[in-house]
Parts: structure tokens; sequence; C-alpha cells
């Protein structure tokens, strides 16, 4: 082969260093750098980059706990698509965002039109049973990192496995949200009755949720509520708490559940979420 | 009868799913997982990513064309749910001046009987985690053929499968991935006395 150019040779010169080139091509190659002292550097420095990558990255095995909880993620996938106890939950992704926006409006609609013209005492909740407060509490305690989620994930199903997993008397509904970065989870009792937290982390926002068995909440039971969202949940399922300047604080059942909800975010894009299981 | 019988199925169809995607997804895990782990910098994203990429590659099987490239079916999976979850966004690459790099090179090289002695130098110094940072550093396009190229050692042809790209594109890529690079390792290296400033 004739000698090579410097333009030849920067076209080669990436197919020396990472393929195999014909013998007589790369003896041109070594023979224009024996030539070409700037043709050879640009050579060395290209191998040399690539070998201080290759040596300090070496391929390594997915460890075993990270391919145990791919494994586990899936197997839950499964269960819920074959239909296990929370299918509903798998199938309602299927609704979509009209039918989310939908019911946001609804709820909306609802709470806009919820009647004003009861007493203060109606919303009082500073007992240190009732549930909008120790939501709102548990909410600062999960800001300030003092109520922490023993376990963490991307999807909401992990979260799901794990509850199934508590042995909790009541169905803990794990709202979808796509945008979410994670979600967090934890369960304990207070008086005997169990309560599972959720944490939705979405950027700078967080959301936190409080769900506890709803007959745990009856009047003279563990937990109490102030009349008002009593009275809207009977009526409607649903209640927002409009003592709260600083964060939304949204009340509602799902069966046997109580759930209360709160965060910072924007009191729309709340709903919208919290709708999606439903 | 019926809805029993029709769960059966149902039953029976989700096992053969699990066993195919078992059979042809899983063993890509270790790939996967070195790219997620190269790509997002720390263990707890890429096991993230990477629980992600298979659980929605799970749920979008019967969208996998049998016989196709599946390794590059579950890469392209992973690189969109790692630019949507970490939204980032394809930025211009840094300006840098490739001269000062080949200037420099030219200035040191003259001090090595050969390449090796310069290497020694280089590799006994240079920290792993200044390295990933460099690595970390490089636009995601350009990030992503270095990685398969000199980490994972795919095949010119292979990378463009997966990304989707000719590979004019691959080769243009990786030139320019590997030029910043070594603008980023020099400047470790300055930085830390390992080569002497200008």
């Amino acid at each position: 082969m004739s000698a090579l150019n410097c333009h030849q040779v920067q076209d080669y010169l990436l197919d020396l260093i990472d393929r195999d080139l014909p013998e007589h091509v790369r003896a041109a190659m070594f023979g224009h750098f024996d030539l070409c002292q700037v043709c050879r550097n640009e050579y060395e420095i290209q191998l040399l980059t690539k070998e201080i990558i290759r040596s300090r990255f070496r391929r390594t095995a997915a460890p075993e706990p990270v391919r145990s909880a791919v494994l586990t993620a899936i197997a839950h996938e499964a269960k819920s698509v074959s239909g296990g106890p929370f299918t509903s939950f798998a199938s309602s992704r299927a609704f979509g965002p009209v039918a989310i926006t939908g019911l946001a409006a609804a709820i909306l609609l609802i709470i806009l039109n919820f009647p004003r013209t009861v007493s203060d005492d109606d919303f009082a909740h500073t007992a240190p049973n009732d549930v909008i407060n120790r939501s709102v509490q548990n909410f600062s305690l999960v800001r300030s990192g003092d109520l922490k989620p023993s376990m963490v994930a991307c999807y909401p199903d992990i979260l799901i496995g794990y509850f199934e997993e508590q042995e909790i008397d009541f169905a803990v509904s794990v709202p979808a949200d796509d945008s979410c970065d994670w979600y967090g989870a934890v369960v304990n009792s207070y008086e005997g009755a169990k309560q599972a937290h959720i944490v939705y982390k979405r950027g700078d926002d967080i959301l936190y949720v409080l769900e506890v068995n709803k007959n745990s909440a009856q009047p003279g039971s563990t937990f109490s509520l102030p009349p008002a969202a009593r009275k809207s949940l009977a009526e409607t399922g649903w209640y927002t708490d409009p003592q709260h300047s600083h964060c939304n604080v949204v009340l509602w059942t799902e069966n046997e559940t109580l759930c209360a909800a709160v965060s910072t975010m924007n009191k729309e894009r709340m709903l919208a979420l919290l709708t999606s299981s439903r | 009868m019926i809805p029993v019988v029709l769960a059966a199925v149902l039953s029976r169809s989700t096992r053969r799913k699990q066993e195919d995607f078992q059979k042809e997804a899983l063993p890509h895990m270790d790939i996967l997982y070195n790219y997620a782990l190269r790509t997002t910098g720390n263990e707890e994203d890429a096991r993230d990513l990477l629980q992600e990429t298979f659980l929605k590659a799970y749920r979008f099987w019967d969208k996998y064309e049998k016989g196709t490239n599946i390794r590059a079916w579950l890469f392209r999976i992973m690189k969109n749910s790692y630019i949507n979850r970490y939204r980032k966004e394809s930025k211009e690459p840094d300006k840098v001046d490739y001269g000062d790099v080949e200037n420099f090179y030219n200035s040191i090289r003259a001090e090595y009987k050969d390449t090796n002695d310069l290497q020694e130098k280089l590799y006994r110094n240079l920290l792993g985690d200044e390295v990933a940072k460099a690595l970390e550093s490089l636009p995601e396009d350009f990030r992503t053929v270095v990685i398969l190229c000199d980490i994972e050692g795919l095949t010119y042809e292979e990378i463009a499968e997966f990304i989707d790209r000719p590979i004019g594109t691959v080769r243009s890529r990786l030139h320019r991935g590997r030029k910043l690079l070594q603008a980023k390792l020099l400047e470790y290296a300055k930085k830390q006395g390992i080569v002497p400033n200008d």
C-alpha cells in the first residue's frame, strides 16, 4: 500500500484503535507515524484515553440484591396482571389522563360547592389522635427526615408488595404517579391500630399519605376526625381541610380505608394524582 | 364456570410470558446494569433504572419482535427511561480547545521513552472517581457510545443497532466523546499535579 497522507490516517484512526485493520493498512499507518509526530500523538492520545476508561471501569455482574429486586418487581407485576388482589389498581392505569382529569374536575366541583356555613369547631382538629392533625405532623416529620420510609422504590407495585407482607387489616391504596421520582413506605401502629405511611417524591415536592382502617376512625375509636370532615366523607367520600395556609390536606375513603394526604404540591395536581387509582 | 376457565388461561399465558422473559431478557441484566452504573454514576440510581427497565420490558413484552436483537431493545428502553427519569436534555458539548490537549501531550511526550511510561504515570495517579466524573460530564449521546465501545467492547455495528443510528454517527460520536474526555482527564491530571501545569 502506498504511503498515507494525514487526512487518510485520520480516516483510519478509529479503526486502528477499535477494530481489525488489514495488515498492509496497519503497516502504512505506522509508517506514517514514523514521519508525522502530529498524527502519532493523536493516535497515542486516543489509545491512552480508551485504555484509561477500560482499565478504570471493569465490567461487573449486577449485585445479588439488585438482581433480587428486579426479579421481585417482575414477580409482583406478573401477580398484579394475572388477577392478584391489586388487579383493579393495575388496570386503573388504562383510565388515562382524560379520565383522571375528569375525576379531578368532578372532585374540585364538590370541594368548591362544599357549604362553608359551619362553625369553626366543626373543622377543629387539635386532638393528638386526630387523623388530620397526625397527618400534618407526620408530613413535617417526613420533610425534616425524622420519619423515614423503611423501603423506597421507583414503582408503586413494589410498595404494594411491601404492604401485603405487613399484615395490615385494610387494603392500602397507592395511587400511581408516573412523574414521581420515588415512592417510600413504612408501617407502624398507633394505640394498637395499624398506620400505613406513603411518601411520594417528585422533584422538590413531597406528598405524604397516612392510611388507616376506616373503622378505627369511627366516633369513640382510636382516631378522631373533625365533624366537618366526617360529614363530607360520608356524603361525598372526599374532604379538603381549609385550615392550612402552608400546605394542602385532602382526605378520602376507599372501601374500608381512610386516607389523608398532605403536600405543598399544587392542589389540582395533587387531586389528579390521588384520583388516578380510582 | 367461564370465569374459572378464563382465569386458568390467563394464568397459563402469564406463566409462559414469565418463562420467555426470564429466558430471553434476564441474561442481559449485567450489561444493562453496567451501562446504568456508568451512566447514572451511582449504585442506587443504577438499581432503580435497571428495575424500571425490566419492568417496562416485561409490560411491553408483546411488543418485542422475537428473533430481533433483544439486547438492543432492552438498551433502548433503558436509555429512554434514563432520559425521562433524569430529564436529561441533550446538551451541546462543552467548548474545548483540542489544540491544548495536543500541544500539552506533545510537550510531555518527549520526556517519556515510550507511551507505556506515560500511561503508567497517569494510570497510577488518576483516581477512578475522577475518570468517572469525566465520563459523566460527557453529553449523553457521546457518553453512550464511549461506554458501549470502550467498556462493553461492542462493535460499531452493534452500537449502531443499539442507538438506532448509522455507523458514521457512531464513529463521529466516539471520536468527539474521546476528545472531550481527553480534555477533562488532562484537567484533572494538571489539578493534581500528576502532570506539570502549563
